[in-house]
C-alpha cells in the first residue's frame, strides 16, 4: 500500500510525516506545476473550483508514480468542497486509474462511518499492528511539524517586508522548511524550529522600514496555496508589505474539530462584525472574509487583499458585499479572481498598482 | 392593499403558486416583475452579482424592476426547501444583496425559510410573515393551508402545463391546466436542471417550446417520485447535500435507466457551481454507460447564449435521438 495526499502549501510535509512514523509507505505528489494544472483541467471543466483541478491534477501525477491509496480530508456542507470526491472518484475511474480513496469524515458520526465501512475493512488487512499502535504517536508528530511550519511561515511574513534583498527571505524560508522536513523525533522538530529561526534571522533587514500591513482573506485553499494564488504572499512580501491571514492548516483543523478556544473566538468575531452586511452564515469563508476586512480596516491596516477563485460560491457573494463595505469604510479592497488561464504578469501588475495606492494613501492621510 | 413583489426569478418557478395564493388571502396586491429581456447587462444594478451565475443576476434585475412598483420586496431567505437537504449557498446572501442593489427604496421581507427547522416550517414562515402583515394566527392559518392547497394541485398539474401551454403561461396561474396532453409527440425526451434554467425565458431560452416544436414529449422531474429519487441518490458514495443537486442526479440516473425516454437534455447555467461539478459526473454516468443509447446533451446557459445556437443544439440532438429509437424499435 502507498498512500499519496495533496499537494496544498506545506501539507505534504506533515502528511508525509505522520506516514513515515506509522511505517506506511506514501508517494509525495510532485510539486504542482503547469502539468498538474493542465491535467486537473482537461478532466473538469472551466467552472469547478480552481482547488479542486489542482488537487485533481495531484492525484493524477501522484497515481502515476505508483500511488494507490489516496487520503483526502472530507468537508461537509454547504458548499462544493464537501462532494470533491465524490466526482473526482469518477473522473480518475473514467481514466483507468486504480486506487483505493480514504475519506476522512469531517465529523466521526455514523453515517460518514457506514459509507467508510468498506474501505475501512480494506485497510484493516493491509495495516500491521505496529502501523495502528504507532498511528497515536504519528498523528502527534505530524501536528507538531505543521504548527513548526506555520512558526516558520508566519516569521518569514515578518522578515519578508523588510528583506534588503528581494528574494532572500523565500530562499531562507526553503531552507528552515527543508531542515524541519528531515526532522524524525519530537525533540528534532524543536531543534529544527530553533535552528529555521536563525537561518530567517540571518536575512538582511530594514529595521527602520514601516511596511504597510495588508491582510489575505478568502477561499482557504487559494489564501493557503501559492500554486492556486500565484504566490500573492510572497509578491506582496517583496513588495515590502507585511501580510497577515488568519486562513492555516491548523486553524482548519481545530475549526473542523471543534476544539482550540482562542481560534474560535476570533472566528466568531469576524462572523459578528459580518452580521451588518450579511445576515446569515453563507458557508465557507464568506462571512469570514467580509468580518475580517470590517475588523482590519478598524484596526489600522492599510488593505485587504480577497482571493478567490473563478465561479466560486460563497467567495462571489463576499465580493459584492466587499465592494460596498470598502466604499462604507474608505478602505481598499482588491478581489483577485484566479482562474486557470492566469498569467503571473497580470497579477503583479495588480498588486503592484494597489500597493502603489496604498503607499499614496498612506502618505497622504499620516 | 399593501402591494408586494415578488421577483420573477429563481424560486419563482417553483413556488409562485404558494407565495402567491398566501399573499392574496392576506389580502395584499401581488405585483410580479416584467420580463427583464436583453439589455439588462448595460445597467449598473448587476455589479453587485457580476461574477455569479446568470439567475442570480437576472434576480437583481428583477427586483430593480419591481422596486419602484411596490411597499415591499418578498426575496425570502431559502436556506433550505426540503427536510434534510439544502440550497445552493448563494441563495443564503440573496436578501442582503438585493438590499444593497436597491439602496432601502422598498422594504424587503426576509425572512429566512429553513424546511430542516421544526415540526411545521411552513406554518412557522407563513406566521412570521403573516404576523409582520398584521394579521392574527387563525387568519394565517388560514391563508397557509389556503396555499399549500394552491401549490400541490399546481405540482400535480405541472407535467400537462409543461406539454400543454406555452412558456409564459406555465405559471400564469389565471390559464387553467389543459386536460391530458395532446399525444402531438413521437419523442419522449427528458429536462433536467434547476426549475429557473427550464421555465425563465432568459435563462433557457424556451427550450421546453423548440423541444415541443421538433415533436418531442417533455418529461421532467417532477413526474417522478420524489422518494425513488432520493433513494437512487442515497447509493452514491457521498450524500450530496444539495436539494436541486439531488433531484438532478436521480431524475438523470432514472430517467437513463428507463426505456420510454429516447433523451436526456440537462440545462446548466454558466457559473453555477453545483451544475459544474454534477455535470462532470453526469457525463461520465452516462459515458459508462453507452450501451443503453440513451442520448445526453449538456446546454450550458448565459448571456451570451443566443436562441439560434441553442436551437441548431438541439435539432441535431433530437435527430440523434430518433435515430436511437428506430434502431430500439427495430
Ligand atoms: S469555497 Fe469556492 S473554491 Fe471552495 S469549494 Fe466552495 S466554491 Fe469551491
Ligand atoms: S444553484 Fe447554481 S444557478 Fe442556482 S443560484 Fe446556485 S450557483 Fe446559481
Amino acid at each position: 500500500m502507498k498512500v499519496t495526499f495533496p499537494h496544498l502549501g506545506t501539507m505534504h510535509i506533515f502528511c508525509k510525516a505522520i506516514a513515515e512514523t506509522a511505517g506506511i509507505d506514501y508517494i509525495v505528489p510532485p510539486k504542482t506545476s503547469k502539468r498538474t494544472l493542465t491535467l486537473g483541467v482537461k478532466h473538469s471543466n472551466e467552472c469547478i473550483c480552481l482547488p479542486f483541478k489542482i488537487i485533481l491534477g495531484n492525484f493524477i501525477e501522484a497515481l502515476e508514480l505508483g500511488a494507490d491509496t489516496i487520503v483526502m480530508v472530507g468537508s461537509g456542507p454547504p458548499c462544493r468542497l464537501g462532494l470533491y470526491d465524490l466526482v473526482q472518484k469518477v473522473i480518475l475511474e473514467d481514466l483507468g486509474l486504480h486506487y483505493r480513496w480514504l475519506t476522512i469524515p469531517p465529523r466521526l458520526d455514523w453515517p460518514a462511518l457506514l459509507k467508510n465501512r468498506d474501505e475501512t475493512r480494506e485497510l484493516k488487512k493491509e495495516l500491521s499492528l505496529k502501523n495502528i499502535t504507532t498511528f497515536p504517536y504519528a498523528l502527534w508528530i505530524g501536528w507538531k511539524k505543521m504548527m513548526a511550519c506555520e512558526r516558520l511561515e508566519k516569521l518569514a511574513l515578518r522578515v519578508r517586508a523588510r528583506e534588503v534583498i528581494t528574494g532572500r527571505t523565500e530562499k531562507m524560508l526553503q531552507k528552515a522548511l527543508a531542515g524541519l522536513d528531515k526532522a524524525k523525533t519530537g525533540r528534532a522538530i524543536e531543534r529544527a524550529i530553533i535552528e529555521g529561526e536563525k537561518i530567517l534571522g540571518s536575512v538582511d533587514q530594514d529595521r527602520g522600514r514601516q511596511p504597510l500591513r495588508v491582510a489575505i482573506v478568502g477561499e482557504l485553499y487559494t489564501v493557503m496555496d501559492p500554486q492556486i494564488n500565484r504566490g500573492v504572499e510572497r509578491k506582496l512580501g517583496e513588495m515590502g508589505v507585511e501580510v497577515t491571514r488568519t486562513s492555516w492548516f491548523s486553524s482548519h483543523i481545530l475549526r473542523s474539530l471543534g476544539v482550540g478556544r482562542e481560534n474560535r473566538r476570533e472566528r466568531l468575531r469576524y462572523y459578528r462584525a459580518s452580521l451588518q452586511y450579511l445576515g446569515y452564515d453563507v458557508g465557507a469563508e464568506c462571512n469570514v472574509s467580509i468580518g475580517e476586512t470590517i475588523l482590519r480596516a478598524k484596526d489600522g491596516y492599510d488593505g485587504v487583499v480577497h482571493l478567490m477563485p473563478f465561479a466560486c460560491m460563497p467567495e462571489t457573494t463576499a465580493s459584492g458585499i466587499l465592494d460596498r463595505v470598502s466604499r462604507d469604510l474608505g478602505f481598499p479592497v482588491l478581489t483577485l479572481i484566479l482562474d486557470e488561464q492566469e498569467n503571473e504578469g497580470r497579477i503583479t501588475t495588480l498588486l503592484e498598482a494597489f500597493v502603489d495606492m496604498l503607499m499614496w494613501r498612506r502618505q497622504r492621510f499620516h | 392593499m399593501r402591494r408586494i413583489g415578488i421577483p420573477k426569478a429563481l424560486m419563482y418557478y417553483r413556488f409562485f403558486p404558494l407565495w402567491s395564493a398566501f399573499f392574496r388571502e392576506l389580502g395584499c396586491e401581488v405585483v410580479i416583475s416584467d420580463p427583464v429581456g436583453k439589455g439588462f447587462l448595460g445597467r449598473q444594478s448587476v455589479a453587485y452579482f457580476e461574477d455569479s451565475c446568470l439567475p442570480m443576476k437576472l434576480m437583481v434585475a428583477h427586483c430593480l424592476d419591481l422596486v419602484e412598483k411596490v411597499d415591499t420586496l418578498f426575496v425570502p431567505r431559502l436556506i433550505s426547501i426540503h427536510r434534510k437537504y439544502i440550497m445552493c449557498p448563494k441563495f443564503r446572501g440573496v436578501p442582503d444583496i438585493i438590499k444593497l442593489a436597491t439602496g432601502g427604496q422598498a422594504e424587503v421581507m426576509d425572512e429566512p425559510f429553513d424546511f430542516r427547522l421544526g415540526n411545521d416550517p411552513w406554518g412557522a414562515f407563513s406566521r412570521a410573515i403573516g404576523q409582520r402583515l398584521g394579521w392574527r394566527s387563525r387568519e394565517i392559518l388560514a391563508a397557509s393551508r389556503g396555499a399549500l392547497r394552491v401549490q400541490a394541485k399546481f405540482e400535480k398539474d405541472l407535467v400537462r402545463r409543461v406539454n400543454g401551454l406555452a412558456i409564459r403561461d406555465i405559471f400564469n396561474l389565471e390559464r387553467p391546466t389543459p386536460e391530458a396532453t395532446s399525444p402531438a409527440g413521437n419523442l419522449d425526451v427528458a429536462l433536467i436542471g434547476h426549475p429557473y434554467n427550464l421555465y425563465d425565458v432568459d435563462v433557457g431560452k424556451d427550450v421546453i417550446g423548440m423541444a415541443r416544436e421538433l415533436g418531442c414529449r417533455i418529461a421532467i422531474a417532477d413526474s417522478l417520485d420524489g422518494y425513488e429519487i432520493d433513494k437512487k441518490v442515497s447509493t452514491l458514495s457521498k450524500e450530496i447535500y444539495w436539494s436541486s443537486g439531488r433531484e438532478i442526479i436521480g431524475a438523470a440516473l432514472i430517467f437513463l435507466a428507463r426505456d420510454d425516454i429516447n433523451g436526456v437534455v440537462f440545462l446548466s447555467s454558466f457559473k453555477c457551481g453545483i451544475d459544474a461539478l454534477l455535470q462532470e459526473y453526469l457525463k461520465r454516468v452516462f459515458k459508462g454507460q453507452r450501451e443503453s443509447i440513451i442520448p445526453f446533451l449538456t446546454l450550458s446557459l448565459d448571456e451570451h447564449t443566443t436562441v439560434q445556437g441553442m436551437a441548431t443544439r438541439l435539432e441535431a440532438f433530437v435527430d440523434i435521438c430518433r435515430d436511437g429509437k428506430r434502431k430500439d424499435a427495430r
